[in-house]
């Protein structure tokens, strides 16, 4: 069997691995609930051993108390789309649910087709599409295809949810979802 | 034979154990070797005593206290009064603490939706007689959203302060744009592109014309969201005036140009061509092959061939972008990785970036 240089093949699989895709700029993102009760209920599937989620769920078992906070460490534009009457109930007709299942929501846009999306919120007086550093951006709540109260993070390229953002932190169902844990490190 | 050997390692291991401990008296109890360790007190941290914390750590600490000791004021930052923070920054001499003190002060804008906490910075940036401490509370600004609060205070913009006599200042104005463009919008949101065009055009001309300064903004910046009014007047300084700019900020100007919205690519696609026709610099003719390319894409394999035979220099460069375009890649990002990896032997002049 040939030997390989381990410089080569450690070049090699990291080409390989990025697969050409642009890799966007590492950012941090910490919970979005300033309470410690706020836990991580799925992760790549739901509840962790359900079906395909790719996304984290973050909740405290309320509704419409709590903010629901831009996860991103350091200032960022967080682009409103709204307009889905505020909820802590359950709607399951898909993407029916206003918005395309969404609800209210926010979505910071990033290079390369990156972005970091928030959804499923309560709108409050203040929810606007705003630049800045963890604020409130609306209430922690149910619009959209949601079962009860949560927050629903994800981040794409160019409309496909990636894992490694959560995964690569160790973040699973039971991870603190407070506001002062980190709980990712996405891409924008 | 073998269970000896790991014998004999695990003995040898053991007696140098043993002589670093005695060498360092690990053994002595803590009475003999030190003396009782102080009560740990609860004490209230006050904004001069982290002030001074971090003086001292910017000036002899490690980076990894340096950095701890700065989160530590902008998080402590948001729980103080405004009122204080804004006396300590005003009080405050060394531009080092300047720009801390402008940062902690630029926290609350983005924590606590205050845009007023920028004042006494930005008055500082305009009217300090000392161009450190002007440029300080300038760098203090970057990553906040800076461009958005000014329009929202209406006290100052950056292109009155790129204006500044000191090239310090002219280049934390630079600087601020660069990052707030790129990581805070990634150039998606199209008042912030403006603005950095805006302050461009103001950097080259007047007293202060700093050409390379303008250039730099240019360069670094994607007219993605930009509107047709500002393209018009990076296109009217590269067409009507090309002998009063230098071939850095033409190039710059080309370099923009290949990253417009859509709606003007066939525009912008004319003026690249004649361009390269009219302007014999191999900085810009350089510059106008990597602008087409983004622009264009694989579309634009056709036009370099064309532009080939008018200069000779550039034909190994349009042998690499030809190549890098014909691998098909559908974004920008991965063309220009795709022209970075190829062999220097194609690319014989240094890259623009370093031409300075």
């Amino acid at each position: 069997m040939p030997r390989y240089p381990k410089i080569l093949v450690l070049f090699t699989l990291s080409a390989a691995l990025t697969g050409g895709s642009s890799p966007g700029l590492a950012a941090t993102a910490n919970g979005p609930i300033c309470d410690a009760a706020a836990k991580v209920n799925s992760t790549t599937y739901y509840s962790c051993r359900g079906g395909t989620h790719t996304a984290l769920d973050i909740a405290n078992g309320t509704c419409s108390v709590w903010n629901h906070r831009g996860m991103l460490v350091g200032n960022y534009r967080y682009t409103l789309y709204s307009g889905c009457a505020n909820s802590c109930g359950a709607c399951s007709a898909g993407a029916g649910c206003c918005n395309g299942g969404a609800g209210n929501y926010y979505v910071v846009s990033g290079s390369s087709g990156w972005d970091f999306r928030q959804l499923h919120f309560n709108t409050t007086a203040d929810s606007a599409t705003k630049t800045c550093d963890r604020c409130a951006l609306g209430l922690v709540g149910s619009t959209g295809n949601s079962t009860g109260a949560h927050s629903h993070s994800d981040n794409r390229q160019y409309g496909t949810r990636m894992s490694a953002w959560y995964t690569a932190v160790g973040t699973t169902c039971g991870s603190s979802g407070n506001c002062s844990n980190r709980v990712g490190t996405p891409r924008l | 034979m073998r269970l000896d050997r790991h014998r004999v390692g695990r003995s040898l291991v053991l007696c140098a154990f043993i002589a670093v401990c005695a060498d360092r008296r690990l053994w002595a109890a803590p009475s003999e070797s030190a003396p009782p360790p102080a009560s740990v007190r609860r004490s209230t941290c006050s904004l001069p005593q982290q002030l001074d914390a971090l003086r001292a750590a910017l000036s002899r600490g490690s980076p990894a206290l340096k950095a701890y000791l700065r989160r530590q004021l902008r998080d402590l930052a948001l729980s103080l009064s405004l009122a204080d923070l804004r006396a300590a920054f005003v009080q405050e001499t060394d531009p080092a603490m300047i720009e801390e003190l402008s940062g902690a002060l630029a926290t609350r804008v983005g924590r606590l939706g205050e845009p007023h906490a920028l004042q006494a910075p930005l008055q500082r940036a305009q009217q300090d007689a000392d161009p450190a401490a002007r440029a300080a509370a300038l760098r203090g600004l970057s990553a906040a959203p800076s461009v958005e609060t000014m329009r929202k205070l209406g006290q100052t913009d950056y292109a009155q302060l790129v204006a500044d006599p000191a090239p310090a200042v002219r280049q934390a104005v630079v600087d601020n744009l660069l990052f707030e463009g790129n990581e805070v919008y990634f150039g998606h949101d199209r008042a912030v592109t403006e603005q950095i065009i805006e302050v461009a055009l103001a950097a080259r001309v007047g007293p202060t014309a700093d050409p390379i300064a303008a250039a730099r903004l240019l360069r670094g910046t994607s007219l993605e969201s930009a509107g047709a009014k500002p393209v018009d007047s990076l296109i009217s300084i590269l067409t009507t005036s090309p002998s009063a700019t230098v071939p850095e900020l033409r190039a710059a100007i080309v370099l923009a140009l290949g990253g417009v919205p859509a709606t003007q690519r066939e525009r912008v696609r004319g003026v690249l061509l004649s361009q390269y026709a009219s302007d014999s610099s191999p900085l810009v003719r350089k510059a106008i092959c990597e602008a087409l390319s983004h622009l264009l894409l694989a579309e634009a394999i056709p036009l370099l061939e064309a532009l080939r035979p008018l200069d000779v220099r550039l034909a190994p460069d349009i042998a690499a972008w030809k190549q890098a375009l014909q691998t098909g890649l559908q974004e920008w990002t991965l063309v220009l990785r795709e022209r970075q990896r190829l062999p220097p032997a194609l690319s014989h002049e240094k890259p623009i970036e370093q031409a300075h």
